[in-house]
């Protein structure tokens, strides 16, 4: 990492390549955008369970379900803001939710955590590798600005949203 | 005190039961307060609840967390019908018919959730599923079934969160975070309270907290080790190595993001204490490696006994999940994921868990019991059981009873009905529920499906045996 997300006009032809958590991908219109890679961590929240109580409709839950939080650092590499929208996807789903930067020093960089719901299981694959337990936590998983056009390397299905 | 007995007084309106609420209002009008009450939210199943009653809701939960204070003052009497059919209001009766025909007509139908709802319910789930020949699966699978399988291959050394309170004198809390999921766990099990080995209560501790995150629990924590995502068995084999002596080469420091320093004097602490305890959470089980990271920290604790006692514990969400693997396991043999279609008892994760047998689109219809699957499973795994015919029992109308075929409305266990469940550490607690409700509870609905699906099967039986006699005469 270390290369700040951006939008840029191109039309030259970068292949494959990328850095370590990074690749860049032709898309439409000429347009290059930058995918970060990183580890999801969904989990439970005090806030996920107060408002559990309250009901999976009301707007305390889905706002808590819903919201990305990342750490400060990567934040402010990546230009974003609280609130500002962020596709996540991966190989087998992909949700739009805003972003916010985690309290103090609880992600370091890389990490990504949002409180476990529907949201969260939308990147959860069926394959439990003979456990029972699909994979929940600990998921890899591609971060760009929502605002950005769809990519090549995105799944081809629409948000199930 | 003032306990009311369990609910067992539903109406049988056919609909919204305005009726049964309005008497139910009318007899608990008073105000009231029941001691000693049960809280079902989590897995600490705190039993010291003083809660306030007025009419059919409770005002006060004194003693209650952040977490039971939403869970008691949220479920009060809802104006729902007793049940849906196919998304149409019904009565109790006609959905329990509809429940009997749709699961007897099943080929290989999942019964599965059962984490939230009493133990004597649970024990009619399993005997639904071997009057039908299907699959008996609990939210343990996607919860600590990891660690249900790792304690087949380790085994468990381990005690009850009495003993860590009296006793333990060295806590480590890995891949959880009890502040927030578990918010009295600290103060009323296993770091604050004063025990007669530990007199002088968080002072006679040393806790260290283990997690990819600096969560809100790491500031209860005297130690902690921020591990690497996905690198927990590489830190519970390190652990293992130190606890036999053993050189560890200092590429452990990148592996783990741990410094080998901390790791040596983390075990140095860990051999000096006269009890120790592992609580770990499903940072474990739910990460790449499952039931070998379970397996790691549970070999760890048994390799710890060579020098001094060590238990392990899982920490478990839901308020009954632990009574779900105690009566599955004393019904079956095995904890979760049961075939019962072939005469006897099948256990094999993966193959018979109900995440599999959804997104591969084997079950052809479910019972669901206090689950929401709709809303947390993976999406293949919704998918079909969107398309196949579910008979779902829960207070809340969720996403999965939305979908079913046949949604019973049911009272809350704990607060409008009682029964046991266990504690996280195996340990049986009744309750003692807050006032009435005019709903069924988990345990009447399942005893009419099961009543309705036995009638069904000795009248085929009857039939073959006339068929047979009618032959045998011609």
């Amino acid at each position: 990492m270390g290369v700040g997300l951006s939008l840029a006009e191109a039309s030259i032809d970068l292949g494959d390549g990328g850095c370590e958590n990074c690749s860049l991908a032709t898309i439409s219109r000429d347009v290059i955008v930058m995918q970060e890679s990183f580890i999801l961590i969904p989990g439970r929240t005090s806030r996920q369970g107060t408002t559990l109580n309250e009901g999976k409709s009301t707007a305390g839950y889905i706002e808590e379900i819903s919201t990305l939080q990342m750490a400060a650092e990567d934040m402010q590499r990546l230009e974003l803001e609280d609130g500002d929208l962020v596709r996540v996807y991966n190989d087998v789903g992909e949700i739009t939710v805003p972003c916010k930067a985690a309290r103090g020093d609880e992600l370091p960089p890389g990490l990504l955590f949002i409180s476990y719901g529907d949201q969260s299981s939308r990147l959860m694959g069926g394959d439990t590798h003979g456990s029972g337990m699909p994979d929940s936590k600990g998921l890899d998983v591609f971060l760009e600005l929502a605002t950005a056009p769809t990519t090549t390397a995105a799944p081809s299905s629409e948000s199930p949203e | 005190m003032s306990t009311p007995e369990p609910s067992n007084t539903a109406a049988s309106a056919p609909t919204a039961p305005t009726a049964a609420t309005a008497s139910s209002s009318e007899s608990s009008s008073e105000l009231r307060v029941i001691e000693d009450a049960t809280c079902t939210f989590c897995g600490c199943v705190c039993d010291d609840m003083e809660l306030t009653v007025e009419g059919n809701r409770i005002t006060k939960a004194k003693n209650a967390c952040v977490l039971g204070k939403a869970w008691f003052f949220n479920h009060h009497i809802e104006d729902r019908p007793e049940a849906l059919i196919d998304g149409e209001p019904a009565g109790y009766d006609a959905a329990m018919d509809r429940a009997a025909e749709i699961l007897l007509s099943a080929k290989f139908p999942l019964t599965y959730g059962l984490s939230d709802s009493t133990s004597e319910a649970q024990r009619v789930a399993v005997a639904i599923t071997d009057w039908i020949g299907g699959i008996v699966d609990t939210t343990t699978s996607v919860c600590h079934g990891p660690s249900g399988i790792a304690f087949q291959g380790v085994g468990e050394v381990t005690c009850s969160l009495g003993e860590v309170k009296n006793r333990a004198d060295y806590v480590i809390f890995w891949g959880g975070n009890p502040a927030e999921s578990h918010p009295r766990h600290f103060t009323k099990y296993s770091l604050m309270p004063k025990g007669e080995f530990v007199p002088r209560g968080r002072k006679d501790r040393t806790a260290v907290l283990i997690d990819v995150r600096k969560t809100k629990s790491a500031k209860a924590a005297d130690h902690f080790l921020q591990v690497k995502p996905r690198r927990d068995f590489e830190l519970a084999w390190a652990l293992r190595a130190l606890a036999h002596g053993l050189e560890l080469d200092e590429s452990i420091e990148e592996t783990t993001g741990i410094k080998l320093e901390k790791l040596h004097e983390i075990m140095d602490g860990m051999k000096r204490a006269k009890f120790g305890v592992i609580l770990f959470g499903m940072g474990v089980t739910m990460t790449r490696g499952k039931h070998l990271n379970s397996e790691a920290i549970l070999a760890l604790t048994r390799d710890m006994n060579q020098h001094t006692r060590w238990n392990a514990k899982p920490m478990r969400g839901h308020g009954n999940v632990t009574g779900a693997d105690n009566v599955v396991t004393w019904s079956t043999g095995y904890p979760f994921g049961v075939h019962l279609g072939s005469g006897f008892p099948r256990f094999n994760p993966g193959e018979f868990t109900a995440s599999d047998v959804l997104a591969r689109g084997e079950a052809d219809a479910a019972l669901i019991i206090a689950s929401d699957p709709m809303s947390n499973f993976s999406q293949p795994a919704r998918d079909h059981l969107a398309s196949i015919p579910s008979v779902v029992l829960d207070p809340k109308l969720t996403d999965t009873a939305r979908t079913a075929a046949v949604a019973f409305t049911v009272s809350t266990y704990g607060i409008n009905t009682g029964g046991t469940v266990y504690r996280m550490d195996d340990v049986p607690i009744p309750l003692r529920p807050a006032f009435e409700s005019p709903f069924k509870s988990d345990l009447e609905i399942l005893r009419g499906i099961e009543s309705r699906i036995r009638k069904i099967q000795l009248a085929d039986v009857s039939l073959d045996k006339s068929d047979e006699t009618a032959a045998g005469v011609a």
